[in-house]
């Protein structure tokens, strides 16, 4: 185990659980027609939470770290992971306004080159091939419900 | 005997060619729409309806309902059967019932046994398919009258039991699987809560009035999180995960199988009968009995075969199970059965306690289309292991943008919403973050399937008893439900005291 | 490289694109010159996932449409699901509020959220143009064969005399529609709706297997699922809330009023448009869907789903949802659960 990161892990979990906590306070006590309110489950979840993590800040200085390392991945594949982190984000901030062919062609063809650069060609083909591919047949075939292609496109 | 007579009859219904067509069509569709992660077999049946009725189109209304029922049937088994391979290939699954599959499928594959993980999934989902379908024949009139006795209490203990069983999820911190636990339990809690009608946590956004979907977070947590993983742990250049291994599996695979799937399919078969529960409960019990049972029940979640063949077969087993309160009752036990229910009535067939008396020709044709189904699943996806297997082979260069395209599909397409996307965004970067620390991720999305179970089910046994608990022990099948749960955590620590070696996830 | 697979692909693109827009291309508007609205496709909106009544609603309506020829223009139908269709509305009710080519389908849930405090919706059918009514369905109250009450007056006698001895179960939250019709009868005759014991399950289904397994006493559910169970044997219908004794299986069931109790629930289904419509459009439609009430193919939807055919015009549909609102304003309010 990583004592570093279980400690911080149990303070963010216990402010989970005391926001859980806090949040039922707000509910209503009585439930209409019923004995146990809404808010004893969660309450208590919450606490229950709360109480565990105690418990596993307590193991943290209780127990030596099993050795194994926390090999952070080195800067090359910390970039990498950004920019398609940053890809996704924005491929799900255009998905309505772009339309799904578009706006997921783009985010391919941006994916497969951050992963490895090169190979245009073959990029361009699947992701035209997967974009297209998948509107026709769930749209086309399937009457399913995705964003078209923007209205200044098909005007 | 009356009913097999009425099977041979449904046999004749389901033989005639075009239902063979229907059959084989269902099932490889609902394959191709079960990969998808997101489109469970509830939506993927769903979308189909509407194809099923243009093909029938023109055939008389006995017929046209006999052929699409057993076409919508074999896509639901196809899904299910799909979401599992997904699991296996990518640690992605595709429904709730195949999360447990994706902790040992996975590993296997990255062993490079994806093979022979994917050649027992069909293999357990074919008996397990027999096993129920012999038992939907022979036991459906006194199991639908079994699951009627489940009342609120009844379920609230069962669920009780399942959630003792979260314990075997754990890795080598059982604070950490009880942390992550409670917390998928709190992510239940949010959304309009069903007894009161009082809204939690929402913040008076709409969005969150049903709550987290357990499919976005399942998504997330598991085929985001490992893409991340991947890329961040330089997987993505060119470190092979593995090869596709031999298809064949050795005589010691089917050895350590063949209990698991037995077990598996009985433990299935039973749970699934119960509505609500279903077949994701049944793929969990399956897994936790097997560990339990098991002599190494370290080899778990490290590529244990016995923990695909158990829960797959169960899940497989579950949805025959699940045709019993169905077919006998007219009582939809789960959101895919509800919805063949809707294509039934559809075609005016209602299903009910009558079905069978005024409908022979669908419910016996149904029935024998399930054998038939399964023997397809098994001819399909047989030879299609090793093309399915290939998946892996596929350069990360375009595997890893592809997987988080389709999970994006997967998942907008049944939501139909941008917050889901951000949630699963999130829920891949937490994914990510916690397994990295030894933080179980099953546990999460087994709490948020059965938190809202558990909760609601307790208090509507307690409103009905105006508060008073002993409502729990009274009956004797809830009785017995927590009389197990009790064992369960008390008796390996009873055998540790006196000396025995048992493995226990205590801290190692 | 392969410069030709580029040119296929270009063209490919190409294609999907212009197959995709659909009947949105620019012939359209010359098509239809003559009657100006709809010069594109129409959109119709389930404000739920697929499978649901909603969806069924609006896909079997663009279906009749479409094969009796009553629009030129193509139809799709949308699933929005979220909020048991409060996200949709919330979307609706903003951004298309002047969008004459989306339509949706919707129940009296659409009165109901917008009415409870919990979950509530801010837009009420007052944010939409109410079209017209398609179909109706009522809500009945059921308890198993073997039950001691017989008639509903029995039960209700008991209910004043005792509101906690009986356990009423519904197959949704309190505060929602199968609960308002779980306890409209009582609360007519004075019972305080908020002593009843109301247990909610998910869905008619739990409900009805509850009832069947004896964690229930009595459940109030819509009459069109209820006829199967009583065929076989396994239930009685005490009461149905339609103004006049139904059809079929239930024949021989008393309304609410033959009961004693002077009241009626409707179950209705109906095709909403947004708030500014021009006069055009909505005259488009009330007429369109007039002419689809009347069609053939219609006729046969309503048949295989097993809905009872109810059409109202706009106005006719409008002011019976003012009296509607009203009635589940003072039920609500009543409960405690009225925003």
């Amino acid at each position: 185990m990583n004592p570093a990161f279980d400690r911080w892990a149990a303070l963010a979990f216990f402010a989970v659980g005391a926001a859980f906590v806090y949040g039922s306070l707000q509910l209503s006590h009585t439930a209409y027609g019923s004995q146990v309110g809404p808010d004893v489950f969660p309450m208590g979840l919450g606490a229950v939470l709360m109480l565990l993590d105690v418990r596993l800040l307590v193991d943290t200085f209780r127990l030596r770290p099993s050795g194994e390392k926390d090999a952070k991945g080195n800067q090359a594949h910390l970039r990498q992971f950004g920019a398609l982190l940053l890809s996704v984000v924005v491929y799900i901030g255009l998905l309505e306004t772009l339309g799904y062919v578009l706006s997921t062609f783009g985010f391919l063809l941006a994916g497969f080159q951050i992963m490895e650069r090169g190979k245009w060609l073959s990029s361009v083909m699947i992701a035209a091939v997967f974009s297209i591919g998948v509107y026709g047949l769930f749209v086309g075939v399937l009457q399913g419900t995705l964003p078209g292609f923007p209205t200044w496109l098909t005007g | 005997m009356e009913s097999l007579e009425y099977l041979m009859k449904g046999f004749l219904v389901a033989f005639q060619w075009h239902n063979l067509l229907f059959a084989f069509v269902g099932v490889l569709i609902g394959t191709a729409v079960g990969v998808l992660p997101g489109i469970g077999p509830m939506s993927g049946v769903a979308l189909l309806i509407p194809v099923s009725a243009s093909l029938t189109a023109g055939m008389g209304p006995e017929e046209a309902a006999a052929s699409s029922i057993i076409l919508l049937a074999g896509i639901y088994y196809g899904a299910m059967y799909g979401g599992s391979t997904t699991s296996i290939l990518l640690n992605t699954p595709g429904e709730s019932s195949s999360v447990v599959t994706a902790l040992d499928g996975y590993q296997m594959a990255r062993q490079g046994r994806a093979g022979n993980a994917l050649a027992i999934a069909a293999i357990g989902s074919f008996v397990a398919g027999v096993v129920s379908l012999i038992g939907l024949v022979l036991l459906a009139q006194p199991l639908s009258e079994m699951a009627l006795m489940f009342g609120p209490a009844e379920y609230f203990s069962l669920m009780v039991l399942g959630l003792c069983a979260v314990s075997g999820l754990a890795g080598r911190s059982m604070t950490k699987a009880l942390i992550m636990t409670v917390f998928g339990l709190l992510l239940g809690t949010i959304g309009v809560d069903n007894v009161s009608g009082v809204a939690r946590f929402t913040f008076d956004q709409p969005v969150l009035y049903q709550g987290l979907e357990f499919l976005t977070v399942a998504v997330g947590l598991f085929a985001l999180g490992e893409v991340f993983n991947t890329v961040l742990e330089g997987g993505g250049e060119n470190e092979k995960a593995g090869k596709v291994g031999k298809v064949t599996l050795s005589r010691q695979d089917l050895k350590q199988s063949a209990a698991p799937i037995a077990r598996g399919s009985l433990l299935g078969f039973f749970i699934g009968t119960l509505p609500g529960a279903g077949a994701t409960m049944a793929s969990f019990f399956s897994y936790i009995t097997e560990k339990k049972w098991s002599k190494q029940p370290e080899r778990f979640g490290k590529g244990a075969i016995e923990g695909v063949a158990g829960p797959e077969s169960a899940n497989n087993a579950a949805s025959g199970g699940a045709m019993i309160p169905l077919l006998t009752l007219g009582i939809p036990g789960s959101g895919t059965t509800a919805i063949l229910m809707g294509a039934l009535i559809m075609y005016n067939v209602q299903p009910g306690p009558l079905l069978f008396e005024e409908h022979p020709y669908v419910a016996w044709g149904l029935i024998a289309s399930m054998f038939i189904g399964n023997v397809m699943l098994l001819v399909l996806n047989y030879p299609l292991v090793k093309v399915f297997a290939r998946i892996i082979d596929t350069p990360p260069k375009y595997l890893i943008p592809l997987i988080i395209a389709i999970s994006i599909f997967g998942v907008y397409a049944v939501q139909v919403n941008l917050f889901d996307l951000i949630v699963l965004v999130v829920c891949g970067l937490l994914g990510y973050i916690l397994a990295r620390h030894d933080y179980p991720l099953a546990p999460v999305v087994l709490g948020l399937v059965l938190g809202p179970m558990i909760e609601y089910n307790m208090r509507r046994a307690l409103t009905a008893s105006d508060g008073d608990f002993s409502i729990f022990v009274e009956k004797p099948i809830s009785l017995f439900f927590l009389l197990a749960a009790l064992l369960w955590l008390t008796v390996p620590w009873l055998m540790k005291a006196r000396g025995k070696r048992v493995v226990i996830n205590e801290e190692a | 490289m392969k410069k030709w697979t580029g040119w296929i692909l270009g063209g490919l693109l190409a294609l999907g694109m212009s197959a995709c827009s659909g009947g949105g291309d620019p012939f359209a508007s010359e098509k239809n010159s003559t009657e100006g609205y709809p010069e594109k496709p129409v959109t119709i909106v389930a404000p739920s996932g697929a499978g649901g009544g909603w969806d069924l609603t609006a896909r079997a309506m663009a279906k009749a449409l479409t094969e009796e020829k009553l629009i030129k223009q193509s139809l799709t139908v949308e699933n929005k699901p979220g909020g048991g269709g409060v996200v949709f509305m919330a979307e609706y009710a903003t951004q298309d509020k002047a969008n004459p080519y989306k339509l949706f389908v919707n129940s009296p849930p659409l009165l109901i959220n917008h009415l409870k405090k919990e979950g509530n919706s801010p837009y009420g059918y007052k944010d939409t143009t109410p079209l017209a009514q398609l179909t109706r369905d009522y809500g009945a109250f059921v308890v198993k064969k073997d039950s001691k009450y017989k008639k509903l007056s029995d039960l209700l006698a008991d209910l004043k005399a005792n509101p906690r001895q009986v356990r009423i179960a519904g197959g949704s939250a309190p505060g929602s529609m199968d609960h308002v019709m779980a306890v409209l009868p009582a609360y007519k005759l004075g019972v305080d709706p908020k002593k009843l014991k109301y247990i909610p399950y998910d869905g008619g289904g739990e409900a009805i297997a509850a009832l069947l397994g004896g964690n229930a006493d009595v459940i109030a559910t819509d009459a069109s699922a209820v006829s199967e169970y009583v065929k076989a044997g396994k239930v009685r219908v005490l009461a149905v809330t339609s103004p006049k004794r139904l059809d079929g299986e239930l024949k021989a069931v008393p309304t609410l009023k033959e009961s004693g109790v002077d009241t009626e629930f409707i179950i209705w289904r109906g095709v909403f448009g947004p708030k500014e419509m021009s006069a055009e459009a909505k005259a488009y439609w009330e007429n369109t869907l007039k002419s689809l009430s009347k069609s053939g193919a219609w006729e046969e939807e309503l048949k295989a789903n097993r809905w009872e055919g109810d059409y109202k015009n706009s106005a006719d549909f409008q002011r019976f949802l003012t009296g509607q609102e009203k009635q589940l304003r003072d039920i609500l309010t009543e409960m405690g659960m009225a925003k």
